[in-house]
């Protein structure tokens, strides 16, 4: 699926501060890899606290972000961890990677365009 | 003989009053990196002084430290301990400041709001929050402390003046007299000696005849500030009546002689310098001491005192008259 990042809603949660959204992006794509992993290896382990953590910093990272369907399936994912369904979490979990990937790729390509613009100002 | 200025007159001695201090201290206990650069960013853009913690263990040592923060913004999850538990704990560690607490929630969990309250905290955000709320609930949190600060100071500076005599700093009447109390009953528990010394200024109601009440506080002023700094620092003295003051002191019938000796030199070996003259000044103390305070009250070493300083008064003035109780 296409996916689009609202990066002016993102853009007005931080009072219009570009430099630091930008740096806040740079936190959350250096660190999702690390909670992905988390969630795969914590339902592999069946660690459903760990599941939940990871989960609960992914919907934090992602609602902050404007990110609202990955903030969704993050949720889907924590709440399901309280009753745990194996096989739901790992479909929710392979969707919420997809979306984290494809996410990623229109977060660099919106920062990438607002750099261009800023540069041809 | 150089004559000492007196302070001046009629000016109430300063109020001890706390003022509002570190409202900019902020302390950030989040353990996901992200809202911790948010907020450390927003606030520190806004002149907060900025703390930044990722476990709760180190908010609960920082917020009870010497230099506490003002303003907790806790994080609901994190290692180490819980957002709701750092609130009970910083509330029954009562700092002598009180600290506004922000909970950090995420979104859809009612019950934890209740929760986190209930606990402790003044207030929470739900995450994502954005800048204009939270500096919004910052200033709340401000505001509320600014509030607090001021009661404080207002209750503070309301005990000194119910306990002080406006004139001259020293205790008044009825705080002289619950101390008084106070000591006796050491004295009782520790069978130790207690002295009662009573100090009246001689021909105080010519001065203010002849020089003027204004002259006449001034002296009122210097004397109690002479004395205050004859007595040792942990004796008591306070204001007694108009132109008469009151010492206690944990000694003996020899020792209290001294003290009174000493009193009375204080106040005669220099004059007494007002705007427009100097004068000197002399006193009458009158001496009352016990050695078996279990047997005595505070009512005859009052009188003893009494009676001793009349007989000081009777003998010539600028004396010191000593009378022994049991």
């Amino acid at each position: 699926m296409p996916l689009s990042w609202d990066h002016a809603a993102a853009l007005q949660r931080v009072d219009g501060d570009a430099e630091l959204l930008a740096e806040l992006v740079e936190i959350f794509l250096d660190d999702y890899p690390r909670h992905l992993a988390a969630l795969q290896r914590s339902l592999a382990q069946k660690d459903y606290a760990a599941l939940h953590k990871a989960a609960h910093t992914l919907k934090g990272s992602l609602g902050y972000l404007g990110a609202g369907e990955g903030e969704q399936l993050a949720a889907a994912i924590e709440q399901a961890g309280q009753r745990p369904d194996e096989a739901k979490l790992q479909a929710l979990n392979a969707e919420l990677a997809a979306y984290v990937e494809a996410l990623r790729e229109a977060m660099l390509s919106s920062l990438g365009e607002g750099e261009r613009a800023g540069r041809g100002r | 003989m150089p004559a000492v200025a007196a302070k001046p007159i009629a000016c109430p001695p300063p109020l001890p009053l706390a003022p509002c201090r570190n409202l900019d201290h902020v302390l950030v206990a989040e353990d996901d990196a992200l809202y911790r650069r948010i907020l450390d960013r927003l606030l520190s853009a806004k002149g907060y002084r900025v703390e930044c913690v990722t476990d709760g263990l180190e908010a609960l040592g920082k917020a009870s430290s010497a230099d506490p923060p003002r303003l907790l913004i806790l994080d609901w999850m994190m290692p180490g301990l819980q957002g709701p538990e750092i609130c009970r704990k910083v509330r029954e560690h009562r700092c002598e400041c009180y600290q506004y607490i922000l909970l950090l929630t995420a979104r859809n969990q009612p019950d934890d709001i209740v929760e986190g309250l209930e606990a402790g905290a003044d207030d929470y955000l739900i995450k994502p929050f954005n800048a204009h709320e939270l500096l919004a609930r910052m200033r709340v949190g401000e505001r509320m402390l600014r509030l607090q600060d001021g009661l404080l100071a207002a209750q503070e500076s309301l005990r000194f003046q119910a306990t002080h005599d406006p004139l001259t700093g020293i205790w008044n009447r009825r705080a002289l007299f619950e101390l008084l109390n106070v000591e006796l009953e050491r004295a009782v528990r520790e069978s130790a000696p207690i002295s009662l010394l009573l100090i009246d200024i001689d021909h105080f109601k010519r001065i203010n005849d002849d020089c003027g009440h204004m002259a006449g506080d001034a002296i009122l002023q210097e004397i109690a500030h002479r004395l205050s700094a004859a007595v040792r620092p942990y004796d008591l003295i306070g204001r007694y009546g108009g132109e008469e003051f009151m010492v206690a002191a944990h000694l003996d019938a020899e020792g209290a002689a001294q003290l009174g000796e000493r009193l009375r030199a204080a106040v005669s070996s220099t004059p007494i310098r007002s705007e427009h003259s100097a004068i000197t000044a002399t006193v009458c103390i009158g001496v009352a001491n016990t050695s078996a305070p279990a047997e005595c009250s505070l009512e005859k070493l009052v009188q003893a005192a009494d009676l001793a300083m009349y007989r000081a008064k009777g003998d010539g003035r600028n004396r010191v008259e000593a009378d022994r109780l049991a």
